[in-house]
């Protein structure tokens, strides 16, 4: 086939079709120690967090794409324009949200029911895995019909499972080697806490280490940016991990409600 | 209470297995020798002292209560006499066997001519059964009054001699007189000088004693002293002179003590309505509302100010005309000299007070440089001297350092404040962030915050020993440099310091892609470019298409021109800087899958930037 027969439509359309199209480049979304969640705008080391909170919850995963948000029971999946998709009223207090792609990559583990939650189409669906036990710290869909888990154990190891969505079926359960603690994966890196370090262990098996001041909550803001924050402490980090060398960035402390209003 | 418990001690002899006393030399020179039972004193001048140290050392087995140890009139006597004195004793302490324990001796003659004192210990001592400090008779432990050493001195001619002449001949001052020395009713226009001389009675050369004014008045007495013309040192029969002046600002009494060396004369005066200006009463208040009555004789004092802060201290004046007047008072002229003063706020002059009246005005004292200032406030015929001093702070000079130069943007720069020495103090400081944009028309990047606070204002703290200042705890800051060109300017600030500010520009640069990416949407090419433009003046784009052999695909070279719509997403409620995110969408007639990539080039003002992308 030539390749001269491929025409592209342009400069009577061009003009007009950028009209619409700069808009400021979004990075995610965070949630905030007061539970607000906040927009947050620019590029890398260029972070703008919104003042305002759109949102309160008590957890959060979001993609470029797709949204989950926990808040007092209830798991909400957003789209991209922000909209309500699907909810499922769980009364879980403490769900571990994920969704790194579409809302098919959506995706909740409910530990006060061992039940996995994920969206189906057009609903959400739950899987009792109750072959699981410990604590599950990160959870991810794996292709179309299987997730997978960290799960930090009761004597300090940390193993992978991997669940069939079909029926819930523990498929496969591996222990994470060189790991004692809760993790989080992320692309095909592992983060986890390492003494008073946070190490991150990326594909090429290199482990990178920083000084953190505490217990860190690692929530998705974007696809490929992760939010780190502090217990007690106004330290917020923004992670990328796509490619082999993380780069990590310090968050533009976010203001609480009370804090904008004022 | 002394009294009553040596009266309780009945009179003994001192055991030298119980307490022994010995002289002790606090150069360390000599060692201790025993305390004879009689010392000679050296000779000492009236109002003069000798002092001796003494160790007393509980010689015996057993735990001695030391009540008192005195000097009396005679041998025996609980009557102290008023030629020595001990200081530095721990009176009433018990002394277990074998410890020591130290006073000092001070021999201080009255009178002249030979002196005798009596060195004496009341104590006890617990043995056979007794209890230091028992309140029953039973098991109290008997006390001991005992004659330590019969102690010889002379007390020779005072050395300095203090005079003065009120012009009807000199007039030698007692020292410690109850009839103060009385400048008399002096108006609170005027001023009364006394000159005073001091004459080294002695035949040898000897330093000068301390000469100095007390008073009750922290801030303005009525008294002040000048003694420039006091040499160090004083020849033998020779004398120095120095003044004291009575500048009363007020009217009434007023008393203070002039001290040369241990010797203390009272003074007083009283200021007098001469003139019908003197009853003007005069009153400042300071930023804090504290009120002060200025004395002529001594300056108003200002206080410090920070040179090159644009701070200074501010006093605020009321000049009333007592109620009890009879007459309206006329203020004839209000004036402040002095080039670091400035008057401000005051009527006309001449001005009229009625009685109950009062007029006001407002004196500020700044200083361009550390050192001390000085003026004067003339309020008719009345003159106040001002004071003020220009200080600098005690925190070591210090350098801003940045862990990335020369800035551009889009970064997260680390900030750190280094002294040149270790700080010897703690201190709290305001380190503030100012930016601003070289792009025309354009006031702000939201994004150039100092990252830990969302802000450009910190609150910075320097620790004792610290060579660097720290924000909760870290001593690296950091801040964004956000999407602007422009210059980024960092003031710190500490109390009495000038605030120091440091500027760092951020250069005009091309467009730059951050991430791009080309995605085949049948029957679109959708090209979404993420950036930044510094400049705020792109819009100038062009894409040419590849096939997936790398061949140009027709048209060749698509010119875009944007530049109205990214000049209204960044001049209209522009809140990312210069940051953008552009999508561009070309229709397609064939088979989408046959174009392979796309180079994009975008321009600027600084000049053009490419990229090329493969299409997913």
């Amino acid at each position: 086939m030539r390749s001269d027969i491929v025409r592209i439509i342009l400069p009577a359309l061009a003009a007009g079709a950028l009209h619409a199209q700069i808009h400021a480049p979004r990075l995610g979304a965070i949630r905030c120690s007061d539970g607000g969640i906040r927009a947050v705008y620019g590029l890398a080391a260029n972070f703008i967090v919104a003042d305002q909170p759109f949102a309160m919850a008590d957890a959060v995963s979001f993609s470029d794409r797709a949204g989950l948000i926990a808040s007092k029971g209830k798991i909400q999946l957003l789209g991209s324009d922000g909209l309500l998709i699907g909810e499922y009223n769980s009364r879980e207090a403490n769900p571990i949200l994920n969704v790194e792609g579409d809302k098919a990559t959506a995706i909740a583990w409910l530990p006060s029911e061992r039940t996995l939650l994920r969206w189906a189409v057009k609903q959400f669906r739950v899987f009792p895995v109750p072959a699981i036990e410990g604590r599950v710290t990160s959870i991810r869909t794996a292709g179309a019909d299987r997730a997978q888990l960290l799960i930090f154990n009761n004597d300090g190891s940390t193993s992978r499972a991997v669940v069939a969505l079909t029926a819930g079926d523990v498929i496969s359960l591996d222990t994470v080697p060189g790991v004692s603690g809760p993790v989080f994966a992320e692309q095909k890196s592992l983060i986890f806490r390492e003494g008073k370090n946070l190490a991150i262990e990326t594909p090429d098996g290199v482990r990178h280490t920083l000084r953190v001041p505490g217990n860190v909550v690692i929530e998705r803001m974007s696809s490929e940016w992760l939010h780190l924050s502090f217990a007690g402490t106004n330290r917020h980090w923004a992670l990328h991990l796509v490619g082999s060398q993380p780069e990590l960035f310090v968050l533009p402390d976010v203001q609480s409600t009370e804090e904008a209003e004022r | 209470m002394k009294f009553c418990l040596i009266a309780l001690l009945a009179c003994g002899s001192l055991s030298a297995q119980t307490l022994s006393f010995a002289i002790h030399d606090a150069t360390g020179v000599q060692p201790d020798s025993a305390l004879p039972a009689s010392y000679q004193l050296p000779d000492t001048p009236q109002d003069s002292a000798s002092s001796l140290v003494i160790n007393v050392k509980n010689s015996s087995a057993a735990t001695v209560f030391v009540a008192q140890i005195y000097v009396g009139q005679s041998a025996g006597s609980a009557v102290l006499s008023p030629d020595f004195s001990i200081t530095g004793l721990n009176q009433n302490a018990t002394l277990a066997p074998g410890n020591t324990m130290q006073f000092t001796l001070n021999f201080r003659p009255s009178t002249t001519g030979p002196i005798l004192g009596y060195l004496q210990a009341a104590y006890a001592i617990q043995q056979n059964g007794c209890v230091i400090g028992s309140t029953s008779p039973a098991t109290q432990c008997p006390g001991i009054i005992t004659d330590v050493s019969t102690l010889q001195g002379t007390g020779a001619s005072p050395q300095f001699v203090l005079s003065y002449n009120p012009g009807t001949g000199s007039v030698v001052l007692q020292p410690s007189s109850t009839s103060p020395l009385n400048f008399g009713n002096v108006s609170t226009s005027a001023t009364a000088t006394y000159t005073f001389s001091l004459t080294n009675a002695s035949a040898a050369q000897a330093n000068t004693p301390s000469i100095s004014l007390q008073t009750q008045i922290f801030a303005s007495s009525a008294f002040s002293l000048d003694t420039s013309a006091v040499p160090a040192t004083i020849a033998a029969g020779a004398s120095a002179s120095f003044t004291v002046t009575f500048a009363p600002g007020q009217t009434g009494l007023t008393t203070a003590t002039l001290a040369v060396g241990s010797n203390s004369y009272p003074l007083q005066g009283t200021g007098a309505v001469i003139a019908d200006i003197d009853a003007l009463e005069i009153s400042y208040v300071d930023a804090t509302g504290v009120r002060g009555l200025p004395q002529a004789a001594t300056p108003i004092d200002f206080g410090q100010v920070v040179p090159g802060t644009n701070t200074n201290a501010v006093l605020k004046f009321t000049v009333t005309n007592p109620a009890t007047s009879f007459d309206a008072l006329t203020v004839s002229k209000l004036i402040v000299s002095g080039n670091s003063f400035a008057l401000s706020g005051a009527p006309g002059m001449p001005a009229t007070i009625q009685p109950g009246g009062s007029i006001t005005f407002q004196i500020a004292f700044s200083a361009s440089i550390s050192g001390k200032y000085a003026g004067t406030l003339t309020i008719g015929s009345r003159s106040f001297s001002l004071a003020g001093l220009g200080v600098t702070s005690p925190l070591p000079s210090f350098t801003l350092q940045l862990d990335k130069q020369p800035l551009i943007s889009q970064q997260q720069v680390n900030l750190t404040i280094q002294f040149a020495a270790a700080s010897a103090v703690s201190a709290v400081g305001e380190l503030s962030m100012k930016f601003v944009p070289s792009v025309a028309n354009v006031n702000d990047d939201p994004a150039v915050v100092f990252a830990t606070t969302k802000g450009r204002d910190l609150q910075v703290n320097v620790a004792p020993g610290s060579q660097t200042v720290t924000y909760e705890d870290e001593s690296a800051i950091t801040f964004q440099t956000g999407t602007t060109a422009g210059t980024i300017t960092f003031t710190l600030t500490f109390p009495n310091t000038a605030p120091f500010s440091q500027s760092y520009s951020i250069s005009p640069g091309q467009v730059q892609i951050v991430a791009a990416k080309a995605v085949r949407q049948s029957p679109n090419l959708v090209v979404t470019l993420n950036g930044f433009d510094n400049t705020y003046s792109t819009g100038q784009m062009s894409f040419v298409f590849y096939d997936t052999s790398g061949r140009i695909l027709t048209p060749s070279g698509i010119a875009v021109d944007a530049r109205s719509e990214f000049h209204q997403y960044f001049f209209t409620n522009n809140q990312a800087g210069g940051a953008f995110a552009v999508q561009a969408s070309f229709p397609v007639t064939g088979d989408v899958t046959q174009v392979g990539s796309v180079a994009v080039t975008m321009n600027n003002s600084a000049g053009h930037t490419s990229t090329t992308q493969t299409f997913e």
